[in-house]
Order: C-alpha cells, then structure tokens, then sequence
C-alpha cells in the first residue's frame, strides 16, 4: 500500500511526512471526510500511520513490543461480588479463564461479557469496549432489591431484582438472566468510547437503541438466529411469572413487551407520531428508544439473514465513524443510509433497505441514493484506482 | 408529614411511586424516616442533584417532595449524583413504594 514508505520510520528517527503526527486525529478524521480527493488519500494514510504509532508508544509506555502488547489485548474479564453493599466493583470472584464460581449471577455475567466481546471482537473486529482492550469489569449482586442493570462509566453492575420481598410479590428476577441485558450494558460503554451520545431527548435514545441493538445481536449470535427467526425482545425472562409480559422491550412491536395491572402498559412508541414529550427518564432515553429500535428491525428484516453481518454493521461503523454526541433521530437516518452506500455500494439493496426502515417509522431521507458526503471509503478506494478523479 | 416519592429511568424504565402519609404508617416507621431525613438535611439539599459527567447509563433518577408542618421541599436527584447521606431515605421510600405496588 501507498502508505508504507511512511510506516516504516523508527519512533526514533521518525520520518517526516506531510500531515503525519501533526494534526489530532479528529481533524484528520474531518479531512478524509470533506477534503478533496488527494487530501482525503493523505488524511487517511496519516489516520493509519498515527494508530500505528498510538500502538507503539502505548506499547514502550507498558514496557512491551507491539506484538507482545497486541497478545495482551485480549479479552479480559473480572466479575466482583457486591454483597449486597454499594461499594463498587466489590470482592473479585472470578477472573479470565476462572472456573465457574456456582453463582449464577456470576458466572451469567462472565459469559455474556464474553459473549459480547465476540460480538464485537469477531463480527467488527474492535477489541474491546474502548478497542484498545479494555478489562470487561461487572459487579453482581449490587444492594438489596435492586432492580436494575447499569453501566457507571467503567464498568457493568447487575442488581438481584426483587430477591428481598416475597415471592408472590417479585416482578423481577436477576439482571444477569437475559444475554441482550449484558450485552446492553457493554455497548453503553463502546458508545461512551465513540459517539459518546447525551444521554438524553433523541441523543440518548439513540444512545439505549444502540445498547438494545447490539444486546439483540449478542442474543441472536448465540442463537444462531437469522432476523427473521429473531423475537427481538429485549430483557426475556427479567419478569418474574406474576407480570403478564415477555419482556421489558420489544424492538419489533415497540409497546407490546408488557400490559401489568401492576407495571402498567409498556410505553415504546414505534412511529414519530407517537414521540414521547417527557422530562421523566432523561427526556424518554429509554421510551422514544422503541423508534430508532423498530427501524434497525425493518432494515435487518428487508436485508434478511443474520442481522448482525449486514444492518449491525451498517449501525456500528455510524456509531463508529459518524454520530456526535448531539446526534439526533434524523442524523442517525442520514448517517446509517451514507454509511451503507460506502460500505455496499450507493443505490445498493442494503442502502435502499436502510432508507425504508427509517421511512417505517416516520423519518425520510433526503436525496436520492447518493450523499452529500461520501465520507471515507470511497477515498480509500480512490487509492487503488490511479485514474479516478477526485470530487469537484 | 406528607411524602411523595418517584423514581423513573434504569434500564427498564418503568415508573414507581408512592404518595405517603404518616398518619397512615406505624409510629416506628414513620420515626425512622424522619431520622433518615434529617440525617439527610432534606430540607437544606439543592432543588436539583444532578449526574456527575460521564456518569454512564440507566441510572435511576429521583423526584422527592416533603411537607412536614411548616417545612416544605422538592427534589430531583440523580442515583449517579446521590449524597451519601441521603441513600438510607431514597432505600427507605424506594422499599416501601416496591412493597406497595400492585
């Protein structure tokens, strides 16, 4: 490639090329988006020499070679025991390539942690939450009657649900019970690693629909499920038996998951009209979630297969590469239908798909199949083809 | 002394609340959270708690509201911003809310 003169500098004679090292990422990220052609080429190669670089310097600040750092960049599981306290991560009972503890909540946590790192791993080639590596760190057994799941910033942390009222009173089990919960979890930590969406109004609900789209993905993964076969319910088993409810979200069928006497009414709206004006739950994060949902669904549903080889792609390279933390339902629409016609062609089968399912659900796309900005693969691209002229 | 208390968001995001009255609880529980409250120096607590930054996701959020005789405050906090002092009242009113529903 036409960038290894410049990749084989030493870190101590390093050999100058223009714009290498010497523009921060983001802009250079900027560059290969909206430059020309030729800046777009050099913007890119830079991109590629810095994360080579990146890796070296992280390597001799650890000690190691690069290839050494790479080998310990795998996955790296720690689960913590919260005795029922809220210090956090609390006693480690189990560490990569542990036995099983017996927990089920322990050992649920182990393996949907890892479960989602292969997602990640295997799939879209990202080590790791931050891509870097980064330890997969769940505390379970968190309080007493916690009935939730989160992520703090660093970390997953699993509550027992209603283990402390009677059993004819609990409505939730524990939280480690549903893969798609874990997997949720960890995404909010590859989001806050990338977009690093607000987590509120239509940012954060961007925010939760990602998490449930990728904790769907773990769950269908593991099921070998095509999105067909798929029940896109987020949160299976969670409820005890005396809700009358399959789970706490459903992507398909927003607002259906739940109808309690006691839970009242799932609230997810599935279409525009029926957007939720709220300032509960951050401004509905995880209510007007149920919309950008449905509209992942329709897309894997139109592209047919496995959904996480096409459509999850599609949302994880927007994620990636293109949400701010700003973004909002409109952007995601434009973002996910630019980024399938870079990565499978403008005017192709997956783009058109991408351009319905966001037309399900109330949100069109301006422009005809084309973009505004072809961002950064068709620059790549240009980099095999000589004779190909750059953008006017 | 009259209590409301809500709690929305967390990864289900289904709304718990209860309206209280301490006429209508045991004396004991009805001293125990008022302890809780002024261990908590409820009525001296900003109007707003919110999220340190980077504070993550599905955290619940809070919304309090006491009136105890001529005192009277409202409160919203978030889980990820909450004050040690006053995790023992919202643990309190959050296991009274979930031991009454339904």
């Amino acid at each position: 490639m036409s960038h290894r003169a410049c990749s084989t500098h030493s870190l101590l004679q390093p050999q100058r090329c223009p714009l290498h090292c010497i523009l921060p990422p983001y802009m250079l990220r900027n560059i290969a988006e909206r430059g020309t052609a030729e800046q777009q080429a050099k913007a890119l190669r830079s991109l590629q020499v810095t994360d080579d670089l990146h890796e070296k310097r992280r390597a001799i600040a650890k000690g190691v070679e690069p290839s050494q750092a790479r080998a310990v960049g795998e996955k790296q599981r720690l689960v913590y025991d919260a005795e029922f306290g809220f210090s956090l991560p609390g006693r480690l009972v189990r560490s990569e390539g542990g036995a099983p503890t017996g927990d089920p909540a322990a050992d649920e946590a182990y393996d949907g942690a890892g479960e989602t790192y292969d997602l990640y791993r295997q799939v879209y080639e990202r080590n790791s939450i931050d891509g870097q590596g980064l330890q997969l760190i769940s505390t379970v057994h968190y309080q007493r009657g916690y009935d939730n799941a989160f992520w703090n910033g660093q970390q997953m942390v699993y509550g027992d649900g209603d283990e402390d009222l009677p059993e004819s009173m609990r409505l939730f089990n524990r939280f480690t019970i549903a893969v798609d919960i874990i997997g949720h979890e960890l995404t909010h930590g590859v989001t806050q690693y990338e977009a690093n969406l607000n987590y509120s109004y239509q940012s954060g609900a961007l925010n939760e629909s990602m998490s449930d789209v990728f904790g769907s993905l773990v769950k269908q993964r593991q099921r070998s499920q095509t999105a067909a076969e798929a029940d896109w319910i987020i949160g299976e088993g969670l409820f005890t038996p005396n809700v009358n409810g399959v789970g706490i979200r459903s992507m398909k069928e927003p607002g259906t998951a739940y109808n309690d006497p006691v839970l009242g009414r799932d609230p997810q709206p599935g279409h525009m009209n029926d957007y939720v004006n709220t300032p509960n739950d951050n401004g509905g994060v995880h209510i007007n979630s149920g919309i950008p949902n449905r509209a992942f669904v329709i897309t894997a549903l139109e592209l047919g297969g496995y959904a996480w080889e096409k459509a999850g792609r599609i949302w994880y390279v927007t994620l990636r590469d293109k949400l701010r933390s700003n973004s909002n339902f409109n952007d995601a629409a434009r973002l996910t239908f630019e980024t399938a016609g870079e990565l499978y062609g403008v005017g192709s089968l997956e783009q058109q798909a991408v351009r319905m399912g966001w037309l399900e659900v109330g949100i069109e796309i301006d422009g005809g199949g084309g973009s505004e900005n072809p961002g950064c693969l068709p620059a790549l691209l240009n980099l095999f083809r000589p004779q190909a002229g750059g953008r006017k | 002394m009259q209590i409301y208390f809500e709690r929305s968001g967390g990864f289900a995001a289904i709304r718990l609340a209860v309206d209280l009255d301490s006429e209508d609880l045991s004396v004991e529980e009805a001293r125990k959270l008022r302890e809780e409250i002024e261990e908590a120096g409820f009525f001296h607590l900003p109007a707003v708690i919110s999220a340190p930054q980077a504070a993550g996701a599905d955290r619940f959020q809070y919304r309090l509201r006491i009136k105890d005789g001529d005192r009277e405050h409202s409160l919203e906090v978030n889980e990820a911003g909450m004050p040690d002092s006053l995790r023992p009242l919202i643990e309190h009113l959050t296991l009274l809310a979930r031991s009454r529903r339904g």
